[in-house]
């Protein structure tokens, strides 16, 4: 255990210049101010994308740039709670689950910026950043042990298979590059109404080794999140800390396999949210996150593999 | 008793951050509710679901239209891409009526276009069974005269056991002119 408490206080010693000099740039920003920067820019990248959200996301990020009590005005992130509202209301049907996420945190900001004491402003947003960890967790945690289709194994099977940000993790364990276009037409034909399928019912040649992989991303996804919901409810700083490095292990880990980085981005600031006062190097790691996750999104697997 | 106007916002100040907590798990329960009861995708509305389950709405649940008319042929319709994708998030009895009356009170006309009736063979590879005319609502073509209306809303399992993806068949309506 101390070997590995070294092992990262070398690491941290080692970024000491480069955490300084982060430091310097965002002592010039109220933490609020900062976090509503960059949901902004959150909003900017993986908003909704009618223009009915759009019009007033740029507005008010273009006013801002030039005018920074523009961050604050609870007007403001009123009409973009609104707007973002509507739309998921309105669309839920369409509606990802991280964008019901994004709507209730726009409203944690404009509630903290109308607040007047500083005391509630600080409280409101992290009691609330903290819930809405909280609740993501936890939902993937029950949803997770309700489903049986996850708890069996087969959502990651044919996941794997079928969503093409995995074909590279694919490559990696060596299977058989036909058989995702195979899965995924098999898919297509049991859907379609104009394609006769025996049966209704297709074999897909998949080998115990991929069976045994997945199973492993099946118990590793539950475990991980399930972990990080019991360390974020502990208080003490010792738990704290070793929620955010797992977090931040997790957020690697996740999105370099799976970039859908909307969620990410939000997670992230959420994040840095909590740990930006407890824990300001830690939080700085979330930033780094953020342009980890742009990397992430660039087409270097295709390069690669 | 007079609060001071001071005192009531502090007052609301520290308790105004109950409500995203309370309104977020209504929402979150709500979705629950729904998934047992309407069996809601776990994807969708709320719940935190995502990468839980197989029933993604547009991946692995399933709508089918058919509509038979006077010489028996049996076409499948791909119309109303909305209301479909609505019972493939949530197949409620209403989802499924709304569809149902929808398609009723079209007026279906044979289209230029065919569509093909394709067998799936076990490497993969497709056989063109046949061809049929392709309804559309739209345009001044011959009217079709519509003998049945046929919805089958089904969702695909995969078993982990035999390695099988099955697709199954949950709820059906079928409408006689």
């Amino acid at each position: 255990m101390n070997t590995k408490n070294n092992f990262i206080d070398n690491i941290m010693s080692k970024l000491d210049p480069a955490f300084n000099t982060i430091e310097e740039h965002l002592s010039k920003w109220t933490h609020l101010e900062l976090v509503s920067m960059l949901t902004l820019i959150l909003l900017i990248f993986h908003g909704f994308i009618t223009d009915n959200f759009n019009y007033p996301v740029q507005l008010v990020f273009l006013v801002a740039v030039f005018y920074r009590p523009a961050l604050s005005s609870s007007l403001a992130w009123a009409v973009i709670a609104l707007a973002a509202s509507y739309e998921v209301m309105n669309f839920w049907h369409h509606t990802a689950n991280h964008k019901f996420l994004t709507a209730y945190w726009l409203w944690a900001l404009c509630i903290s910026h109308w607040c007047e004491d500083e005391m509630s402003k600080e409280r409101n947003l992290m009691i609330n950043a903290r819930f809405l960890i909280l609740l993501t967790m936890a939902g993937a945690c029950i949803q997770k042990l309700m489903s049986s289709s996850y708890m069996d194994g087969s959502f990651f099977e044919i996941s794997l298979l079928t969503i093409p940000s995995f074909n590279f993790l694919l490559q990696l364990i060596g299977v058989d590059m036909s058989l995702p276009s195979f899965t995924h037409t098999a898919m297509a034909d049991l859907r379609s109404a104009s394609t006769v399928v025996a049966q209704n019912a297709i074999s897909i040649p998949i080998d115990a080794t991929f069976s045994i992989v997945a199973m492993a991303v099946t118990v590793w996804n539950l475990l991980i999140q399930f972990v990080l919901e019991i360390l974020c409810l502990c208080r003490g700083d010792r738990f704290q800390l070793m929620f955010h490095w797992l977090f931040l292990f997790f957020i690697q880990t996740t999105y370099i396999a799976a970039p859908f980085v909307g969620f990410g981005f939000l997670i992230c600031i959420l994040c840095y949210t909590i740990s930006a006062k407890r824990f300001p190097r830690i939080s700085y790691l979330y930033l780094a996150s953020l342009l980890m996750m742009v990397i992430y999104q660039s087409p270097w697997r295709q390069v690669l593999f | 008793m007079n609060i001071p106007p001071s005192t009531l916002r502090s007052r609301i100040e520290r308790h105004v951050v109950l409500i995203i907590p309370i309104v977020a798990s209504l929402i979150f329960l709500n979705q629950i509710y729904r998934q047992h009861v309407h069996d809601l995708s776990v994807w969708k509305g709320g719940g935190m679901g995502m990468f839980a389950a197989m029933d993604r709405p547009r991946g692995a649940r399933f709508v089918k239209i058919y509509i038979t008319d006077n010489n028996d042929i049996r076409m499948p319709v791909t119309a109303f891409d909305e209301l479909t994708y609505r019972i493939q998030v949530e197949p409620s009895e209403k989802n499924l009526d709304r569809l149902l009356n929808k398609l009723i009170n079209t007026q279906w006309r044979y289209s230029h276009h065919r569509i093909p009736i394709l067998e799936r063979n076990l490497d993969g590879s497709h056989t063109l069974l046949d061809h049929t005319p392709k309804p559309t609502p739209w345009g001044h073509n011959e009217l079709i005269d519509v003998q049945s209306i046929d919805i089958e809303y089904g969702q695909i399992y995969f078993d982990v056991k035999t390695k099988v993806l099955v697709g199954k068949l949950i709820k059906e309506r079928h409408y006689e002119y």
